[in-house]
């Protein structure tokens, strides 16, 4: 391995020591030891089967956004809007489950997943659609399409399909044979077979992106539209693919969340997992590895701080997103890292 | 002795600090312009022109070295600086801001308080009097981006006076001009010379430097190779120096192949190329040329030829910057039978055959692994050159193929331009560079406002005519 | 009728008014060539200190003031990130926005020992009306110094062609810097009008989306102050007629669903942005890290 790709792997993680301690330190203004934070924290996340799987269960919709933001991203494209995709995605698993509840179990759960990366893929497909064709910016446009989704996903929801046995705004329940299991070995944590399919999509992606041509094409657009254009590439193919792929993606955390835990479709089950997909890619340096091993370290840190508000007096899960803030700004702050003695050492030379 | 000179530069050194390394841009620059003369400053690109430039103006900080003016030294902290002792520059890619006026343009470095009100009135009416005297005239109100590249220049060089500038820098002034355009500038700068002011001219073009300089001073890999009074030097003595070597300015062509088939017939604007023959297309630089190159481009795909594109700005369409050689090598033949089958991509064969174009090509350094970002501007040419050439092609699109590429580089890219035509490849060459497209072309064309306005063949060209079409004249 | 005509349009201005603030602070940054997504978490960082200073000094002016101080502190760290630390715009705003979400409950379990809602403002120590006046006296003063003054030419080229600014010899990281800077301020006092003029107190995630909808109205005004106030305006009035059709049944025999108006601004952001309803450019160089060469 050479020094370059040394540093492409140290300096993020530098970063999130930074950003973790930096975080730490902040639990100090309200009068807690950060010390008894973090092994709070470490306990937390990985102190039993039932807290490490409680932590995979949590990483596994952060790898499905995670992934999503990176594909968008090879090709050029922001998809801050895995946050509506993965909502859709989920209502549609949801939906499917409670109106075919008598679905037998051998196929139920794939036309589940298969729901749920259509209508995500769908739904990323609109901004990809906006930007190749109608020129406007997939940033802003999926920012806005988060507000609709969540508009008619509340829509639907409250009208449609709403469970009327509870107070609660959520779906009418799945049918039995769309629950796919979840690993006895975690003693009772929720995660199933959703993070199997979340690595195993991992895999895929990579195979996609570097071993077949419309990956390889879906990267030169996103490098350069002017030389994909010359290599007769269509970049407006290209960018609406590449932004189905992402909704897809995104819409796949309905399988983990509603196939393989709640059993219907919660308004507002999501904390964010959209945005933090963000901050995964980002840390993962968009490469699907990366990807696993961050939605990992956030999915602990979500778990980790769940239990602060037990433990400590002041701090509250609150606190889980100012540390992946932090550790947000300490990784994508380029500049912070570039290390000063490193750069003295070789002008020496 | 020193009282008459305006610039001094003493061992004036630049280093550049970046994650890829360190690069001393200008190493040890001495330099010394009379007051009241034009002084040339020549070289190649990146041989740090305009570094040593930019320190001048203030906006670089030098890392080593002094700045004299007038005899008195300067330590600027920004151009503002610069700007207030009489320095101006027009950069090469002018700093006008599309979207806002001529007058909000000029007015971006008025001096005063921040949160004053501008006089917009009274700026105006003083820049209509100084627009007089040096008939230039300017429609003050109008948006930069709806202006013609002349006269944006014209309004670059008004804000250098309005602010007094009694220095002027102009980095390559010429490379946007027709040649009587370029005339009529030639002619405003002996003007301000007569005046007094000191004139500071960056250019690669040789005949401009013998045409207008009184001193020239020569630029090489960061370093000055060489100063003298331009009566006193040759075109030839200048080209060794900036290069380093002996260098072969004229091109031997031999002679053309038999033309075959029609490789390209185009209606709009008209344009035929046959198969052995280099078309040139002369033209000042947005007359349409993209246009040309475009059509042609999407013609010749729409009739099923092997065609091969070298885009005039190859950062932009021609390479996948952040990419490895082999990436961009495989660019444009990702769905070929040869690279790959099902969708799935042949990567023993990409880097066999990678590899063996990068040798042949001399592409440096051979690795297949460095992101083409990373390549001098002559050796991603090459890089481009050799993926293209791979196609076999029947047509080859030339635009701009040596801009920006070192000497070496050009010599190596018109051989491979002359050899594809001997082999009975039909070549339509887009350049900006007068002295190329008529050295190398069979045919000449002249491009202006979209049409071609006059055809010359090959004997036949004529400079001054030439140029005078190229600017419209009939 | 003409009296629920008047309750929305009088109703829009009040409604409008945060929103409003925050357009403002975006234009301010974005004008400068930075992305602002982070006004999200500026205007929630200003609604709570706002409301919990104006509570505990019994002014909301101070809390006002304390709300632009807050705004300023966490647009430094915005600032700090893109402008010198190369941090992508779009990442670090997003980071921004959840930082805001964390140190705000945070801090308000320290000081009050719940996560939730600051303590109840006294009527009488709220605003009645004072930020919608002002709001159009900044709308007007932010108008003329982008046009006339000299610091004005600077951030517009800042946004627009940054090189031409340095080459100028004023410097693009300072103009940006101080661009971000008011628009933090700007920002926080958009939430702070919010929970010291609309409402009585704090409420956890107040601001509801609101710096995105002034993010939408920024766009829809094609960043140019008049427009954008317009645009606001527009974003108003459709929150203002939500209210008001709350439960009213205006066709068939069920209410109209309160969610299709609440997505209506961002629909028609969607669709301008398209060039279906006019067209928008954005500055040149917005979202470019700016560094000599």
């Amino acid at each position: 391995m050479n020094r370059g790709r040394l540093l492409e792997i140290l300096r993020p993680l530098v970063a999130v020591v930074i950003g973790l301690s930096l975080g730490l330190l902040v639990t100090l203004v309200a009068g807690e030891n950060p010390i008894h934070v973090l092994s709070v924290l470490l306990k937390s996340a990985f102190g039993s089967r039932y807290d490490f799987g409680m932590t995979l269960y949590y990483a596994t919709p952060l790898i499905f956004t995670g992934l999503s933001v990176a594909v968008a991203f090879h090709a050029g494209l922001f998809n801050i809007g895995a946050e509506g995709q993965l909502t859709l995605g989920a209502l549609a698993a949801a939906v499917l489950g409670a109106s075919f509840a008598g679905t037998p179990s051998w196929i139920a759960p794939i036309l589940a997943t298969l729901a749920a990366f259509l209508i995500g893929g769908i739904w990323g497909a609109i901004p990809g659609w906006l930007r190749a064709k109608r020129g406007s910016h997939e940033v802003i446009n999926t920012i806005m399409l988060n507000f609709i989704a969540g508009g008619i996903a509340s829509y639907l929801t409250l009208y449609w399909f709403r469970n009327l046995e509870t107070q609660n705004p959520e779906t009418r329940p799945i049918g039995p044979g769309f629950a796919i299991s979840q690993w006895a070995f975690f003693g009772g944590a929720p995660v199933s077979w959703a993070f199997a399919l979340a690595l195993l999509t991992a895999l895929a992606v990579w195979v996609f992106l570097w071993k077949t041509v419309p990956g390889y094409e879906l990267r030169a657009v996103g490098q350069s539209e002017g030389a994909a254009r010359v290599a007769r590439i269509d970049p407006a193919k290209v960018r609406i693919l590449a932004m189905a792929i992402a909704g897809g993606l995104a819409g796949l955390v309905g399988v983990g969340e509603v196939l393989g835990g709640a059993g219907k479709f919660k308004l507002g089950f999501s904390p964010d997992y959209g945005f933090i997909g963000i901050a995964v890619a980002l840390l993962g340096r968009n490469r699907p590895v990366g990807v696993v091993a961050a939605a990992i370290l956030f999915g602990a840190l979500h778990k980790g701080t769940a239990d602060l508000d037990l433990e400590t007096e002041h701090v509250t899960r609150d606190i889980s997103l100012v540390l992946q803030a932090l550790v947000i700004l300490c990784v994508s702050a380029e500049g912070l890292f570039h290390l000063r003695w490193l750069r003295k050492k070789r002008a020496a030379q | 002795m020193s009282g008459t000179l305006a610039v001094e530069l003493k061992g004036l050194t630049k280093i550049f600090e970046s994650q890829n390394g360190v690069l001393a841009a200008n190493a040890g620059v001495n330099l010394r312009v009379a007051k009241g003369s034009i002084h040339g400053i020549i070289g190649e690109n990146g041989a740090g022109k305009s570094t040593a430039m930019k320190m001048l103006y203030g906006q670089y900080t030098p890392t080593e070295g002094e700045i004299w003016i007038h005899g008195q030294p300067k330590h600027w902290k920004s151009s503002q600086d610069a700007i207030a002792s009489g320095i101006g520059m027009v950069h090469q890619h002018f700093m006008l801001a599309g979207p806002y006026t001529a007058l909000e343009n000029i007015l971006l470095g008025s001096t005063g308080g921040a949160f004053r009100l501008l006089d917009f009135v009274g700026s105006k009416k003083r820049l209509e009097a100084l627009a007089a005297q040096y008939s230039l005239p300017v429609n003050w109100d109008a948006r930069i981006e709806t202006l013609p590249v002349g006269i944006q220049q014209r309004i670059e060089i008004l804000k250098l006076l309005y602010r007094q500038a009694d220095i002027l820098i102009l980095d390559e002034p010429t490379a946007v001009l027709t040649p009587q355009e370029t005339q009529a500038l030639f002619e405003n700068l002996k003007r301000l010379k007569n005046e007094g002011k000191t004139i500071l001219i960056v250019t690669h073009k040789l005949k401009e430097v013998m045409e207008i300089t009184d001193e020239v001073t020569v630029f090489r890999a960061g370093k000055v190779t060489g100063s003298a009074k331009t009566a006193q030097t040759s075109p030839q003595g200048l080209a060794n120096l900036m290069v380093g070597r002996e260098v072969q300015l004229k091109i031997d062509c031999g002679a053309a192949p038999e033309r075959g088939k029609p490789v390209l017939e185009l209606k709009e604007p008209s344009l035929t190329v046959q198969a052995g023959e280099i078309v040139g297309i002369a033209g000042v630089e947005g007359n349409g040329q993209s246009e040309v190159i475009f059509k042609s481009w999407e013609k010749a795909c729409a009739e099923g030829l092997r065609v091969a594109l070298i885009p005039e700005d190859r950062h932009r369409d021609g390479l996948l910057l952040e990419r490895s050689v082999e990436e961009n090598f495989l660019l444009g033949h990702q769905r070929s039978p040869q690279f790959s089958k099902a969708g799935w991509i042949k990567s023993q064969v990409l880097k066999a055959r990678a590899k063996a174009a990068v040798e042949k090509f001399d592409v440096r350094p051979r690795d297949l692994d460095i992101d083409s970002g990373r390549l001098s501007g002559g050796n991603q040419q090459k890089l481009i050159f050799a993926r293209e050439l791979e196609k076999n092609p029947q047509f080859i699109i030339a635009a701009q193929p040596t801009r920006g590429v070192d000497v070496g580089a050009i010599e190596f890219i018109h051989r491979q331009i002359l050899e594809a035509r001997n082999r009975g490849v039909g070549v339509l060459l887009i350049s900006s560079e007068l002295d190329e497209v008529m050295a190398l072309s069979d045919r000449l064309h002249v491009l202006y406002e979209g049409k071609f306005v006059a055809e010359f063949k090959r004997g036949h060209y004529n400079e001054q005519e030439v140029g005078l079409r190229m600017g419209g004249a009939v | 009728m003409i009296d629920s005509l008047l309750q929305i349009l009088s109703s829009t201005l009040r409604v409008s008014t945060p929103l409003l603030f925050a357009a403002l602070g975006g234009l301010m940054s974005e004008r400068s060539g930075v992305i602002n997504i982070a006004l999200e978490g500026l205007m929630l960082v200003g609604a709570f200190t706002g409301a919990i200073v104006a509570y505990s000094f019994h002014s909301p002016w101070l809390g006002w003031g304390a709300a632009a101080i807050s705004g300023v502190l966490l647009a430094a760290i915005y600032a700090a990130s893109v402008i010198n630390w190369k941090a992508d715009q779009i990442v670090a705003g997003t980071a921004i926005n959840m930082l805001a979400l964390g140190m705000v409950p945070f801090i308000s379990k320290i000081l009050y020992g719940v996560t939730g809602t600051s303590p109840t403002i006294p009527a009488d120590e709220r605003f009645i009306f004072a930020p919608i006046i002002l709001v159009w006296v900044f709308l007007l003063i932010i108008h003329f110094w982008l046009g006339r003054t000299p610091s004005g030419l600077w951030v517009r080229f800042a946004g627009e062609h940054p090189k031409a600014l340095d080459a100028a010899g004023i410097g693009v990281k300072k103009v940006r810097w101080g661009a971000v800077l008011m628009g933090g301020a700007l920002a926080a006092l958009g939430g702070a009008t919010l929970s010291t003029m609309l409402s009585s107190a704090y409420a956890r995630n107040m601001t509801a989306g609101r710096g995105f909808m002034a993010l939408a109205a920024l766009i829809f005004g094609k960043w140019r102050p008049i427009p954008t106030a317009m645009a606001c305006l527009l974003f108003g009035f459709t929150e203002a007629l939500q209210i008001r059709l709350q439960g009213v049944v205006l066709w068939g025999t069920e209410p109209v669903p309160v969610q299709f108006i609440q997505i209506l601004p961002y629909l028609v952001t969607v669709l301008v942005l398209a060039g279906l309803v006019g067209h928008s450019r954005p500055p040149k160089a917005l979202g470019l890290f700016f560094e000599k060469d």
